[in-house]
């Protein structure tokens, strides 16, 4: 295992990350380098194909990088030797289709985690499950199954579900990208509710407001790379890169 | 309606067709036809000949009594012997012929045909001729005598005149009508040809048929215990089926464990000894289920019985094991499809939240799938059971083999054959209703 030295302020440092699918023919992510700050909130847009999913999904090695390094806590998660399981405890995720379990009630879903893998007893868990539903306005589901919610409702529940582990991390990969657009707000206002906690987010989206009022940083990336990184202000207002401002251009 | 009046509706149908096809290819119970022969001797005595031989299949009634027709059916069973004729109950001593022997095989299901064998011919030899002694009453010159093996309770009656050739014999298994044709040979009085055969009619009681499916319900399952074939392959059909059943969910699950791990894992794992060795596990799994579903389960269990199990002879740890073998190969393709059709993101959500994969199957994924393929696995099993029937040939006694023990002795193949359909029938709406069951349950926890 090897522990690097690394900025104590960054909770994870990417480092020359390389991804490849069908044996090296599509390069998904062309080496990226970056760092999240602890309690950060980082935005990463571009163009659909620009690999932003991709690098967010190496950042808990849902995909495994065919090279770099990811760095979480000081810890290289990519060498084979380390139990990523355990720091994946602390990276919570939430997904485009919210992957909810659904032969399990809310509160289930909440608390099967921290129970196996916490060692929590199911009145604590249920417990904490039940004040983050409160936080998200969800208390009186706790018993519904989740294909009585709604798309909101569900990812509402995708969010406070990660929260249960007590992450250090949150990613969210295009959390709003599969609702229907009367439903973006309330997750939203969960996740700035979350950013102004002080929670570290790393989110790729595609809702430019939401960046620009939440974000630290934003990265813009294309083909694999990072193209520009800055504040909300400086890459929505004042874009160094053609790239960059060819994608704002459509987006805006 | 609810389930309990549709399955009894079900279930009376079945017994109605039953019935039904019974009574239309109702058995060919042959009536003994004693064809007697009145002559009038030159002294004025009047001779009866009765000859029984073995008649084709009449078109009888129940209770027929036509005196006019020259056609009358009486029962034989439980009569007293009509005065001038006597009931043989002993052997009599070996007969004077030297040449030959006559026979009358009857047959359970009630016909009755005369076999005329060398005497050399022992009972012990009978069966290698297809007869069994039990069936066999020995005739010889008139005189009629049971078997040394013969039921004591075949009734057979012998005219006390020596000259006169005529016995009756009733069938033990059906009560059995005696039909009398009476032809009168040439010069005879037919008036008294007719008189004399109806003096010998008349002191047989007239009776009732006996219901035929009684009568053959008695012969295969009551008879002997004969039930006893069916309760024990029942038995033994179960226990092949459970245990065979068991081992090919064991199997099943880890082949489609191992086969399903590589399938997802396999373009996402670190290169070493555990990818070398999933890989090499995959090749071997693929190869047992090409070879499992590629050859005949009747011909895998003659090769476990013959080659595997030839020193042991053992057909029913046999017959298990192949059985076991062979499920285990649908099962695993059953719980691997299950798997697989489960939403990756499902996977993504476990594992995202720091479950291992293999926390992750179990928790997770195994319980979505479980309900998912409970049909397809019932149907497995219920497949499997009526897979082994074909038990029998490694010398299993399972229900299909009972039947045909039956039906070896009886010759009466109708209901030993519907009641081995039956059984397994109402075993397989059984667990059909069973599995209904679960799934309904599983089903409620999902909506």
């Amino acid at each position: 295992m090897t522990t690097e030295k690394m900025n104590p302020d960054y909770i994870i440092s990417v480092k020359d990350l390389q991804k490849t699918f069908n044996h090296g023919q599509l390069k998904a992510l062309n080496g990226v380098t970056a760092d999240i700050r602890k309690g950060e909130v980082v935005v990463i847009i571009g163009p659909s194909g620009s690999g932003k999913s991709t690098f967010l999904r190496c950042l808990n090695l849902l995909e495994l990088p065919t090279g770099g390094r990811v760095l979480f806590e000081g810890t290289d998660i990519t060498d084979p030797s380390v139990n990523i399981n355990l720091h994946r405890q602390k990276m919570g995720m939430v997904f485009q289709h919210f992957n909810l379990f659904p032969n399990m009630t809310i509160l289930k879903n909440m608390t099967l985690a921290p129970v196996k893998l916490l060692g929590k007893t199911r009145e604590e868990a249920e417990e904490k499950a039940r004040n983050l539903l409160k936080r998200v306005n969800l208390a009186d589901r706790a018993d519904a199954y989740p294909n009585q919610l709604s798309g909101g409702q569900k990812q509402r529940i995708a969010i406070v579900r990660a929260l249960c582990m007590e992450p250090e991390v949150m990613l969210f990969d295009e959390p709003t990208s599969a609702l229907d657009p009367e439903m973006v707000g309330e997750v939203l206002d969960v996740m700035k509710q979350l950013a102004r906690s002080g929670m570290t987010m790393v989110c790729v989206t595609h809702e430019m407001g939401f960046a620009r009022e939440v974000a630290d940083r934003v990265l813009f990336m294309d083909e694999g790379k990072i193209v520009e990184e800055g504040t909300p202000a400086e890459i929505f207002t004042a874009p160094q890169q053609p790239r960059t401002r060819d994608f704002l251009n459509k987006v805006l | 309606m609810n389930k309990y009046a549709k399955i009894g509706i079900a279930l009376l149908t079945v017994c109605a067709v039953i019935l039904a096809g019974y009574f239309l290819l109702f058995h060919n119970a042959d009536v003994l036809v004693i064809d007697s022969k009145a002559v009038t001797e030159s002294d004025g005595t009047v001779t009866v000949e009765t000859k029984a031989v073995r008649g084709a299949k009449p078109s009888w009634l129940i209770g027929r009594f036509t005196e006019n027709s020259g056609e009358q059916y009486y029962k034989l069973a439980d009569v007293t012997a009509p005065s001038g004729f006597k009931t043989v109950k002993d052997a009599p001593e070996a007969d004077d012929d030297p040449l030959t022997t006559q026979f009358a095989y009857v047959s359970k299901d009630g016909s009755f045909t005369f076999l005329i064998l060398p005497e050399s011919v022992t009972a012990e030899e009978l069966p290698g001729l297809g007869y069994t002694a039990e069936q066999l009453v020995y005739i010889s010159d008139g005189t009629a005598r049971g078997n040394a093996k013969a039921k004591a309770d075949i009734p057979v009656w012998r005219r006390e005149n020596d000259d006169i050739t005529s016995f009756m014999i009733a069938s033990p298994y059906v009560n059995a009508f005696i039909r009398m044709d009476m032809t009168c040979a040439e010069g005879c009085d037919e008036t008294q040809a007719a008189a004399a055969a109806f003096s010998m009619a008349e002191r047989i009681v007239p009776g009732k048929q006996l219901n035929p499916f009684v009568a053959d319900f008695k012969l295969n399952f009551i008879d002997d215990s004969r039930w006893m074939y069916l309760l024990d392959g029942l038995g033994m059909t179960l226990l092949i089926t459970l245990l065979s059943g068991l081992m090919g969910v064991i199997i099943g699950a880890f082949v489609a464990a191992v086969r399903s791990t590589w399938q997802k894992n396999n373009e996402n794992m670190h290169p070493g000894a555990g990818k070398t060795l999933l890989k090499i596990g995959d090749k071997i799994c693929s190869v047992y289920l090409t070879v499992i579903r590629g050859t005949p389960v009747m011909v895998q269990l003659l090769i476990m019985y013959l080659i595997i199990f030839a020193s042991s002879s053992n057909g029913t740890v046999a017959a298990i094991l192949a059985f076991g073998i062979n499920s285990g190969a649908y099962v695993a393709e059953i719980i691997r499809g299950g798997i697989m059709s489960i939403d990756n993101g499902q996977f993504e959500a476990g594992r995202s939240l720091g479950f291992n994969y293999v926390q992750t199957m179990l928790f997770i994924i195994l319980p979505q799938v479980f309900k998912n393929i409970l049909p397809a696995l019932a149907n497995e099993f219920i497949a499997l059971l009526k897979e082994t029937s074909v038990s029998g040939y490694v010398a299993v006694r399972d229900l299909n083999k009972g039947g045909e023990i039956i039906r070896s002795v009886t010759y009466a193949p109708f209901l030993p054959l519907l009641a081995v359909a039956g059984i397994y029938l109402a075993l397989v709406m059984f667990f059909t209703w069973l599995v209904g069951k679960l799934e309904r349950r599983l089903r409620s926890s999902d909506h």
